[in-house]
């Protein structure tokens, strides 16, 4: 407001001192004029007394021909004189005062002299004294103008003069006042924009560095509402930061969880008996755990155990399941239950409710002997690979969790000597491929025809390789093999045993 | 002939037709496709003492899939109605014996 007020006051004393600049610059043109004109007056008056004094010595009209010519040019200097002088009343009287004598002496004295010498008659010293005496009155009286003249247009210098000084004073005064206004505002933009803005940038980098800023309010809205968001800023990356931490923390206990949960699925490290070797692979389709799982481990010294058991999904909770039906499948087969009634006693402590189903296969094997009992819950069939045949080791009931009143029976076969022990899950019969097609049965059993003889180190490696190398895209479900291979009669077997832990 | 209820995308592994007696099945059953057979089994289509699926059109079946297929089963069972898997494929036929559900349920082969 106190801006529009100085502006519109510099306005109106710029037109002001504006418009006094301009009228004296014109009042001084207009006194130079009037100066020109009577001098030109004054010429002509001298060429009227010229041309009398002319006439009267030679009688020539030539010799007359100034004063007819400087008559008519007094009457237009006096006019314009006179015009000029409207609103002066010296100038005027002065001006009057001049006319009067110049018409005095042009019609008592000069054209009675002219009259005189046309008639040949001889003007008088006396008269041409009088002549002379009338027209130094009237110079007399063209200098008293002249003297009005000159004190005009001295005085129209002066006003010009102080006009130009009132103009550079007015110029001087508005750009005293702009830089005055400038400073001011220069100093308000520091004091209500610039440091506050200082304040919020030095809080922002603050609060980026983790400390706490304290964020004032601020008297304008448009800073208020920075300085608003800033703190709002603060109090949301708090929030994110604190909930960051717990989620870090949690993730740092689940991490810890997982690889114990990880390393409980697998089968715990056994040594294999003499004259056996094993080796398994277990690969999460999700994160590092899976809901597959092995174990393996002595009844008694005479007699080793395999289970595989494999939860429908995979991540965590599958993962978690599984590592409870492993405990009680190996608690089962640990107190001497044979596989089959392992599995009924797996199946009453599943719980139903929860809907999961799982696949699980049990072996137990005569180490001296190679004989096996099984039992296989809906679980793809083990393999007894021998040169040149693959024996499937079929179901001996439904899988678990599906029937109330599903029964598990056992089976007998026998593990030769060089023969090996294959057991996978789905995910490698079921691992997709190029147009959705599947790894398949006949695929396992071609590569582990290939791979018989081979150590049972051999044989996973290259189940695991080849489900990589058929696949496309990421692991749809977990894969876990394990192979168990009985030496041939005298065949030197790597102790310990060469058991690898190839998952992950 | 029944309508196309609905096939997700493009590249939908299943597409679920209803017919008179229930449900025409073809593609595949996965996990990413059971969800979608899940929803057409609840309620159980039809009111038919028998909930036929046709079959014949399914090429795999994953443990998912029959995690499905169970929980229809019971639910029929309670209902006092039967879930029947019609022709279903050499392959999906393994799956379910392998599983040993081809025993328990309800499954009717191809016509020799």
């Amino acid at each position: 407001m106190a801006l529009v007020v100085l502006l519109a006051c510099g306005a109106v004393t710029s037109a002001v001192v504006g418009r006094h600049w301009t009228r004296s610059i014109e009042d001084r043109r207009m006194a130079r004029v009037a100066a020109q004109n009577l001098g030109d007056l004054r010429l002509a008056y001298s060429d009227q007394e010229t041309g009398v004094r002319g006439f009267v010595l030679t009688g020539s009209d030539v010799d007359l021909t100034p004063y007819n010519r400087g008559i008519e040019q007094a009457r237009r200097a006096l006019g314009a004189l006179t015009a000029d002088a409207a609103g002066r009343p010296a100038l005027v009287g002065a001006l009057s005062e001049v006319a009067v004598i110049a018409e005095r002496w042009r019609s008592n004295r000069a054209e009675p002299q002219i009259a005189a010498r046309r008639a040949g008659t001889a003007v008088t010293p006396e008269a041409l004294d009088a002549a002379r005496a009338d027209f130094d009155a009237l110079r007399s009286s063209l200098d008293r103008t002249e003297a009005l003249l000159v004190a005009r247009l001295d005085g129209a210098n002066e006003r010009a003069l102080d006009a130009q000084r009132l103009v550079v004073l007015s110029l001087l005064a508005a750009f005293a006042v702009v830089a005055a206004c400038g400073l001011i505002t220069l100093v308000l933009f520091r004091r209500w924009i610039d440091q506050p803005l200082g304040e919020i940038a030095d809080a922002a980098r603050r609060i980026g560095r983790g400390e706490h800023a304290a964020v004032p309010a601020y008297p304008i809205a448009e800073l208020d509402d920075v300085s608003t968001a800033v703190d709002f800023l603060q109090s949301s990356l708090s929030a994110e930061r604190d909930r960051a931490v717990r989620a870090y923390e949690a993730l740092e206990q689940s991490a810890v969880l997982a690889l114990r949960v990880r390393a409980g699925l697998a089968g715990e490290g056994v040594l294999a008996p003499a004259g056996w070797s094993v080796s398994s692979a277990l690969r999460p389709a999700e994160g590092i755990v899976a809901g597959d799982c092995f174990d393996l481990g002595l009844v008694d010294p005479r007699t080793l155990y395999v289970v595989m058991i494999d939860v429908t999904g995979h991540g965590a909770v599958a993962a978690l399941l599984a590592l409870q039906a492993k405990a009680q499948v190996r608690a089962a087969v640990k107190s001497g239950l044979p596989p089959g009634r392992a599995m009924g006693w797996l199946a009453q402590q599943h719980d139903d409710a929860r809907g999961d189903l799982l696949t699980a296969f049990v072996a137990t094997i005569d180490i001296e002997t190679g004989a096996c009992r099984y039992a296989n819950a809906g679980h793809p069939p083990g393999l007894v690979v021998t040169d040149g045949s693959c024996l499937e080791l079929e179901r001996t009931g439904p899988l678990v969790g599906a029937f109330d009143d599903a029964t598990w029976g056992t089976a007998t076969t026998t593990v030769p000597n060089g023969a090996t022990l294959v057991l996978h899950t789905d995910g490698v019969t079921e691992a997709c491929g190029a147009q959705r097609a599947r790894f398949g049965e006949d695929r396992l059993r071609a590569l582990l025809l290939r791979t018989s003889g081979e150590s049972a180190g051999t044989t996973v490696a290259a189940i695991v390789n080849g489900v990589d190398a058929f696949r496309v895209g990421a692991l749809t479900d977990d894969v876990t093999v394990v192979a168990l291979r009985r030496a041939h009669v005298g065949e030197r077997v790597a102790t310990p045993a060469d058991r690898e832990a190839t998952d992950g | 002939m029944g309508n196309v209820d609905d096939v997700r995308n493009s590249d939908a592994l299943l597409e679920v037709t209803s017919t008179e007696r229930g449900l025409r099945l073809q593609g595949e059953i996965d996990a990413s496709s059971s969800p979608l057979l899940s929803e057409h089994l609840d309620p159980l289509p039809g009111a038919a003492d028998e909930v036929v699926l046709d079959m014949a059109g399914v090429t795999f079946v994953d443990s998912s899939g029959l995690r499905v297929l169970i929980d229809a089963h019971q639910r029929a069972a309670h209902a006092g109605r039967t879930l029947v898997l019609d022709e279903p494929s050499t392959v999906v036929r393994r799956l379910l014996d392998i599983s040993g559900l081809e025993d328990l349920l309800e499954v009717r082969p191809r016509q020799a």
